[in-house]
């Protein structure tokens, strides 16, 4: 995948540019507040139909107004292109198309222009608590099996049902309609056990290729990642053992006024030498546990799409020295599009990037200039 | 300075109340409106609350009708022993054009939802639990959502111990459809609904 160029109408900063880019490494070059990430989260939304930062795009929309627009040509790696359009008018009225044809959901664009973007807020996949892990997953495997996503969507509108049923117990008392609860847990457990089935296959095949990315960049310590499951789906038919496991927890659910059991509450946890990173890691710790999950991450999006991802490289040098940069930067060379985002030059020969030479493209941002 | 009369914000709004009709074309609507002449604009007003003094929801099946049964229910040709169950009036109407349902409705009014509050005694639940006796099978027809498929199941384990079959619609393919151009969701559904050729 490549994106060849980008337009940007009151989306953050930026009044009106465009800009074209280069199917190799882009250097996103200028300083602070110049505009680099902007740049990146206008590609993110493109792709995904929302940035990375926020779900608002109230905040998106350049102060004083109240919509935005964004056109990017994306080009497949046959060399087949599309055009993509995100139009935001109003807080509500936001359209997205796909070579001219209005999408009616988010499902029909995730997946098919993929990107791996690593942001200074990625930190928190590896700081952060346990549903920024449940949610990364959850964005991937939605990308590569429509299915998981369809799955999700009907899980967290039963959750929400159910949820609503036990506040409202919780609040009024006494009137609850115990066959009303049991429907919504009876088809809670089947998609519980869609979910459990998808994240177990997809999850394997996703630790082979983190643990490989990782040995790349490391090879002292060793990583490790578990994938626990709230419900012990061990012995026995899944969707039996969820509705068991949901019969037997609605006492608790009742008295808590929420939904104690489910996927929604699965673990996804690293360990760095055996021991919880999320506890003892340094932080270069987590930047190289952080590195390695990218790197996986993409390489998961490419054996299964046939499409390789567009990277997003933001602030990608903090905390990591010389040589693992350099490591990084060259293994992604030659096959992907990249954007790597700097504010000194200089500190990007530093680390190892010549910034002459074709594949290089350095835009100024701010102003704007194309140095191709 | 306000440009447009008071009366014209008036009728936009009204239209405006219509699932589909936004400002823009509630505006036009209104427009429209002032260059018919007088006889039609009472034409319309007539039939409008002519239909709303008339209609009713029939007390059998809830379905809306000026006379109570409404005609449904009162045609004995039709089979009383199979019952379609639907979420409202318009989804009998798409029924109907199939030409294929012989039988009898009962429309519940909506589907099961307690986040906004509805729960089985806000449909026409127990209505339905009392035209069960000479009831063989019951189709639960509902729309494809998670409380649709919420609805259809609470149904069916509310009939569980009666002797009535319940079947549901099928999900799949829609005619036309090619397969290479099914999103894989739809295909998969209807992988698990397949059914034997012979
Ligand atoms: N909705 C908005 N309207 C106008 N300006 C905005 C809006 N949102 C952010 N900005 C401005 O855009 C600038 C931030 O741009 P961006 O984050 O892309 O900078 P950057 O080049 O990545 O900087 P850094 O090197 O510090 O990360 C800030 O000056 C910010 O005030
Ligand atoms: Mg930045
Ligand atoms: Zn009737």
């Amino acid at each position: 995948m490549l994106i060849k160029s980008l337009t940007m109408i009151d989306f953050r900063k930026y009044e009106q540019v465009s800009m074209n880019f280069g199917s190799h490494t882009n250097i996103l070059h200028g300083e602070n507040g110049a505009g680099k990430t902007t740049i990146l989260e206008a590609i993110h939304s493109l792709a995904y139909t929302r940035s990375f930062k926020t779900r608002l795009d109230a905040d998106l929309a350049r102060h004083g107004r109240v919509g935005y627009q964004l056109k990017g040509l994306f080009s497949d790696h046959q060399g087949i292109e599309h055009k993509v359009r995100l139009k935001v008018e109003s807080a509500r009225k936001k359209i997205v198309s796909v070579d001219n044809n209005n999408l009616k959901s988010r499902a029909e664009i995730i997946g098919r222009f993929p990107l791996v973007s690593l942001t200074p807020e990625d930190g928190e996949l590896t700081f952060g608590s346990p549903e920024v892990r449940r949610l990364f997953f959850n964005k991937l495997l939605s990308q590569v099996d429509p299915a998981y996503l369809e799955q999700l969507q009907i899980y967290a509108r039963i959750l929400k049902q159910r949820n609503s049923m036990l506040q409202t117990y919780a609040i009024d008392g006494g009137a609850f309609d115990r066959i009303l609860i049991a429907t919504l847990d009876d088809q809670r457990a089947k998609v519980s056990a869609q979910l459990h089935q998808a994240r177990s296959r997809h999850l394997t095949e996703f630790k082979k290729l983190l643990y490989e990315a990782y040995g790349q960049l490391e090879q002292e310590n060793s990583l490790k990642m578990a994938f626990r499951s709230n419900v012990r789906v061990t012995a026995g038919e899944p969707e039996g053992l969820y509705r068991k496991a949901y019969q037997d927890s609605l006492a608790e659910d009742l008295r808590k006024g929420t939904t104690t059991r489910g996927p929604h509450r699965d673990l996804f946890t690293f360990f760095l030498n055996t021991k919880d990173l999320r506890k003892f890691g340094s932080q270069g710790e987590h930047k190289l546990v952080l590195v390695a999950v990218k790197f996986a991450e993409g390489r998961f999006l490419e054996s299964f799409l046939k499409e390789p991802p567009v990277f997003l490289l933001d602030d990608l040098f903090a905390e990591l020295d010389v040589k693992r940069s350099l490591m990084i930067v060259e293994s992604l060379r030659g096959d992907h599009q990249i954007f790597i985002t700097a504010t000194d030059l200089a500190d990007l020969r530093h680390h190892g990037l010549t910034v002459e030479g074709d594949s290089l493209q350095v835009i100024d941002a701010g102003k704007i200039q194309d140095h191709g | 300075m306000k440009i447009l009369p008071d009366s014209l914000d008036r009728i936009t709004q009204q239209f405006s109340r219509f699932p589909g009709i936004g400002k823009k074309t509630a505006q036009r609507m209104a427009f429209q409106l002032l260059e018919w002449n007088r006889e039609d604009v009472q034409l319309l007003g007539e039939v409008i609350i002519g239909s709303n003094d008339k209609l009713k929801h029939c007390s059998v099946c809830n379905l809306i009708t000026e006379a109570d049964p409404c005609p449904v229910c009162l045609d004995t040709r039709r089979d009383a022993s199979i019952l379609c169950v639907v979420e409202d009036s318009k989804d009998v109407l798409a029924l109907e054009e199939t030409s294929r349902f012989n039988g009898k409705y009962h429309i519940l009014g909506g589907v099961l939802s307690p986040l906004e509050g509805i729960g089985p005694d806000q449909l026409h639940i127990k209505s339905l639990m009392a035209r069960l006796d000479a009831i063989d099978e019951i189709i639960v027809a509902m729309n494809p959502s998670v409380e649709g498929e919420t609805t259809s199941l609470y149904l069916a384990k509310l009939l569980q111990d009666r002797q009535i079959k319940i079947t549901r619609l099928a999900r799949g393919i829609p005619t036309g459809g090619d397969l290479e151009y099914i999103d894989g969701v739809t295909l998969g559904r209807a992988l698990d609904d397949r059914h034997e050729l012979k």
